[in-house]
């Protein structure tokens, strides 16, 4: 059947899925929001309804939808780049990265965008060129995953142990690191959204060049691209896209594995769809698990991060066990 | 014009010297094939030619220009380089996987034309993979996989086209259809061929030139008639052989002698 209907047709879903799930995800929470209230949206009206949408709904709604698509598309990228179905920003440590540098930022009493950013970024980069060193090898899938996954667990027990030792500095990160799209600054979100905007088109760009690359390092060249150049960007952009997804929501776990893999199923191999795709499929899915996440426990919220990381553990140990062929090559 | 002029070039990887001093050339317009037991790096030698890797010290001149001066694209459309083990993408059709060959002559502005779709086309039927085009290359068997790669290579227009055991894992039936489409390749459309092949006997048959190597160096080259023979064989595979003349196209063909007394009684099966 998914072979039928054309990619771009698809595609559009994707893209008129998103105001539908905004929609609900303004009215769905402990305070009642009606429709009224999200068409009133703008209006100076002060009443309960308008200061939790103002305060609250919109900003982890658009949270979401960002984080969602930088991550979907960062995860995309680095399994195309490491041809391992298993890499994604968080199992490839690099959002552990970004937090343990943020903590550490946060910790030394930094707390503007800027710093917070750029520690993200800083964090990123350090934790990929590690994965990338301690699997350097060959290149063999199975290395690079446990490299990714023990160096993202040594990161993490850094950032728990600083925590623990300085609980009453750290109470702002505390709530961050658990992975959540609430409570977020609109600031930020104004802050990182061109840059996010940029870093994305960009993957789009590059579109040829990472379709031509999936038919291997050698043929790729054979056919006159400069690999390693293209892998350097997009692994670059990839590192980027993860630490602003970082930057704006915590650590959250899945999206960028489980996306590509809904893309790829979705759009096969029509490849700038499967791009695309994987960037609104990222989005859908996180603002999804949020809506999830507000309704399982109600009126209790459960952060998305544990939503996901309940979901996405269950695909990773299905991606690991059903593709039996992954950790062969 | 030689399609390749090597000197005192140095091959290998890892600070790891696999080849010294290699000073020859590759015939232009000839079917070359690079001989050598296994490990002796003829396969490094190969893709060091098609750019896949540095080379280590000395220089080498692609149709008399160093070949580190081609810009990436302008070298793809100048010679093709089909690697000894290709996976597709899963999903990817036959003619989705050529189309790739036309990668060397797009650009961000220029996208797939109409000269693109009658490469595409050509290198289809050459290959007699018409047929084949919107079946999964996941699907195919392993000599029409072959034909495919070899396919998306054509696409290439490329004057050279440099192959790694192309033949490797084909019963002999396939390895025949594949070296006469090498063969069709150099005489009708005047292409050069190097490829590298552990089959001696077909080795003879189809190339005009062999490079041997053995000892880290060229030991001996020449058109099969003139490099083949009993010393030849010790020399470079360690094998004691009876040269004799194939009976249908007159070219060497060796006879190994085996290291055991085969006519010894077998054990009594039980």
């Amino acid at each position: 059947m998914s072979k039928m209907i054309k990619p771009w047709i698809k595609l559009i879903a994707l893209i008129i899925a998103l105001p539908i799930l905004s929609y609900i995800s303004l009215r769905v929470g402990v305070i009642p929001v009606g429709h009224t209230d999200v068409l009133a949206l703008g209006s100076d009206a002060s009443s309960q309804a308008m200061i939790a949408l103002n305060d609250n709904r919109i900003p982890r709604t658009v949270v979401a939808l960002l984080v969602g698509s930088v991550l979907g598309l960062a995860g995309l990228l680095f399994q195309l780049v490491t041809r391992n179905p298993l890499a994604s920003p968080d199992i490839l440590a690099v959002n552990a990265g970004a937090s343990l540098a943020i903590v550490l930022v946060t910790l030394f009493g930094f707390s503007s965008i800027a710093s917070f950013t750029s520690a993200a970024l800083v964090g990123a980069f350090i934790a990929g060129v590690i994965v990338y060193l301690l699997s350097a090898n060959g290149g063999n899938v199975m290395y690079m995953t446990l490299a990714g996954a023990s160096l993202a667990a040594l990161f993490s027990s850094f950032t728990q142990s600083i925590i623990a030792y300085e609980e009453g500095a750290l109470d702002e990160v505390l709530f961050w690191l658990t992975g959540s799209v609430a409570g977020r600054s609109l600031a930020l979100v104004t802050t990182l959204l061109p840059w996010m905007i940029v870093a994305s088109l960009c993957v789009l760009l590059i579109s040829k060049e990472l379709e031509t690359l999936s038919l291997g390092d050698q043929v790729a060249r054979s056919l006159g691209q400069n690999v390693g150049v293209i892998k350097f960007v997009a692994v670059t952009l990839a590192v980027v896209l993860s630490a602003f997804g970082v930057a704006l929501a915590g650590p959250i776990a899945f999206v960028g594995l489980l996306a590509p893999h809904l893309a790829r199923y979705m759009f096969g191999t029509a490849f700038f769809a499967r791009l695309a795709g994987s960037a609104l499929l990222g989005s859908v899915l996180l603002l999804s698990a949020d809506i999830f996440g507000r309704l399982v426990l109600f009126p209790r919220e459960v952060t998305v991060g544990v939503v996901l990381a309940v979901i996405g553990g269950a695909f990773f140990i299905y991606l690991v066990s059903a593709r039996q062929g992954v950790f062969k090559s | 014009m030689n399609t390749f002029d090597l000197q005192q070039v140095v091959i290998g990887y890892d600070q790891k010297m696999v080849l010294e001093d290699l000073t020859f050339s590759i015939p232009h317009g000839k079917i070359t094939v690079l001989l050598g037991a296994n490990g002796c790096g003829k396969s490094t030698l190969l893709s060091t030619l098609a750019r896949q890797r540095d080379v280590l010290g000395g220089t080498i001149a692609f149709r008399d220009k160093p070949l580190d001066a081609y810009r990436a694209k302008e070298a793809a459309r100048l010679m093709a380089f089909m690697p000894q083990v290709n996976v597709a993408p899963d999903g990817l059709t036959v003619e989705q996987l050529v189309r790739f060959g036309r990668y060397p002559y797009q650009t961000f502005f220029k996208r797939y034309s109409e000269d693109d779709e009658r490469a595409v086309e050509r290198a289809l039927a050459f290959t007699d993979t018409v047929s084949l085009r919107d079946t999964l290359v996941s699907n195919l068997s392993g000599g029409q996989k072959q034909r495919v790669w070899i396919a998306l290579a054509l696409a290439q227009e490329s004057e050279t086209i440099l192959l790694d055991e192309p033949t490797t894992y084909l019963d002999m039936s396939h390895q025949i259809e594949i070296l006469d489409l090498m063969y069709r390749l150099n005489r009708l459309e005047g292409k050069t061929i190097i490829m590298v092949l552990h089959d001696l006997h077909l080795a003879c048959r189809y190339a005009d030139h062999i490079i041997a190597l053995a000892g880290g160096n060229v030991y001996r080259q020449g058109s099969p008639n003139d490099v083949v023979d009993e010393d030849f064989m010790q020399d470079v595979f360690g094998l004691k052989v009876v040269v004799t003349e194939d009976p249908l196209y007159g070219t060497p063909l060796c006879i190994p002698y085996s290291h055991y007394e085969l006519n010894e009684k077998r054990p009594p099966t039980t």
